[in-house]
């Protein structure tokens, strides 16, 4: 690592943004410079300072009793406080159908529009395919998926299938390797192959609440029923095995997506 | 606490026990987003309003502090920032201009080292005074993470911003409060700042000498 590198990420560091690896390569560069050793230090100190030279005030006693009767009111009196509250709006839930739970969404956006807060489907998938471009270096080497499993063994709340991509169907496709990822506040594993030198990726994360999102079709990955959604020249094809959401991004067409991981999701 | 027309629901409970446990930290953050104690408590009852109207999309044992900031940011970015005056415009774009100036190694050092004790000292006001000229994006990144211990994936999606957007913002951030506080520290005397000795005089013979002789820097 340059100094200029260290600079550039020298808050990243401080604040404990690194994972292990990136962390140890700075801290090997910190090892043997004096300068780049002096700046971490100063901005540690300058954080630390800073959030202890301005001590979290105490909320006044009054605000508490305020919200909680302010909650109170609009329980009991529906329709005529700041907030109208709809007790009968049933919360989005997977279990109801999907349309019932489009329209219950629709109802609730409409409603009030705070609730904007909650992922709008299209935020994963954006993430996704914001992560797929950016071609990130792996953390864990292929070509062997059972390794790369045992490797993101422990390391997520969820069990991560190492789609054997690579070793079945007519294509040319390498498995690179493995990274630990983020969709949105979902740890995910993000897997990347290789198909012909050009990139092809399998986000892997827990989110049971989601729907499928706009402009996207239904697709039928043997049993499964998924979805597959074309952006901006790329096709994602999400699926779920359980509660695990796969999503599969590639330049390849529809069909040959879906043919693809047919052959490695029984 | 819900008096006596209505039973405490389960709802209630969970609410109680999980979220209004976090009122200082939003009151806190309140205060240095908004600036004023009486805009700061109609945000933390909002806050607490549409969480609870939104329970239903919290997961229970997750990260409920790190869940009301990021309803407190959004509404605090909607609301507030529709009524910031122009004035408050020009003054940021002003600020942004100007002070960030980046410290000198020597500058730090003397700053950090421990018999300054900068932040030993009253500096409370200071500080405030220096978040509260922020632009607000920058003041919210700063509270977010250095006050509020967020990380920055929890503030990108706070903010609704990328995580390179939230790096840039703190990193411009930081560079401002620090300019400005170390700018106070030596006004007030409290930085041993070394003698800058006599610069030496600039030679443009010297220079031409040095070039003719091969041993020059770059044309």
């Amino acid at each position: 690592m340059r100094c200029g590198e260290v600079q550039k990420f020298i808050h990243a560091y401080v604040d404990g943004e690194f994972e292990a690896r990136e962390q140890g390569r700075l801290e090997e560069h910190l090892q043997g410079c004096t300068s780049c050793r002096q700046l971490a230090h100063f901005e540690g100190w300058f954080i630390d300072g800073l959030r202890r030279a301005v001590p979290t005030p105490r909320a006044p006693e009054q605000l508490r009793s305020r919200i909680l009767a302010e909650i109170q009111r609009t329980q009991v009196a529906p329709g005529r406080g700041l907030i109208r509250w709809q007790p009968a709006l049933p919360a989005p839930r997977l279990a109801v159908s999907a349309s019932a739970a489009a329209a219950c969404l629709a109802a609730v956006l409409w409603w009030d529009p705070a609730l904007l807060i909650q992922d709008t489907p299209e935020g994963p998938m954006r993430e996704t395919l914001a992560l797929h471009r950016s071609r990130p270096p792996v953390e864990v080497r292929g070509p062997n998926d059972k390794e790369i499993q045992r490797w993101y063994h422990g390391k997520l709340p969820f069990a991560v299938d190492v789609l054997p991509l690579h070793r079945l169907g007519p294509m040319p496709i390498s498995l690179v390797g493995g990274r630990l990822s983020h969709v949105r506040e979902h740890a995910a594993a993000h897997l990347i192959y290789d198909l012909a030198g050009t990139p092809l990726s399998v986000m892997v994360y827990q989110a049971p609440e989601l729907r499928p999102p706009r402009r996207s079709q239904t697709a039928m990955i043997g049993r499964r029923q998924g979805h597959i959604r074309g952006e901006g020249g790329l096709n994602m094809l999400t699926f779920r095995k359980g509660d695990v959401t796969y999503t599969v991004t590639s330049a390849l067409p529809p069909s040959q997506i879906i043919e693809l991981v047919s052959h490695a999701v029984p | 606490m819900f008096g006596r027309k209505r039973k405490k629901t389960e709802k209630d409970q969970l609410f109680e026990a999980e979220m209004m446990v976090h009122l200082d930290a939003l009151y806190g953050a309140g205060m240095r987003l908004s600036g004023n104690p009486g805009d700061a408590e109609d945000l933390v009852q909002e806050t607490c309003l549409k969480a609870y109207r939104s329970l239903h999309l919290y997961k229970p044992g997750t990260n409920a502090k790190a869940w009301l900031l990021r309803i407190l940011t959004n509404t605090f970015i909607n609301n507030y920032r529709k009524r910031r005056n122009a004035a408050r415009v020009i003054s940021d774009l002003d600020l942004a201009e100007h002070q960030d100036r980046l410290l000198q190694p020597e500058e730090m050092k003397v700053w950090s080292n421990p018999e300054t004790a900068f932040f030993q000292r009253d500096v409370q006001p200071q500080v405030i005074e220096a978040l509260d000229q922020l632009s607000e994006d920058y003041r919210t990144v700063v509270v977010l993470a250095d006050l509020q211990e967020m990380s920055y994936r929890e503030i990108a999606d706070a903010m609704e911003t990328p995580i390179g957007t939230v790096m840039s913002r703190l990193y411009r951030a930081r560079r401002q409060l620090q300019s400005k506080l170390f700018d106070f520290a030596v006004e007030q005397g409290y930085l041993a700042l070394p003698e800058r000795g006599e610069q030496t005089p600039i030679s443009l013979e010297e220079y031409r000498e040095r070039r003719r002789s091969g041993g020059g820097e770059e044309p």
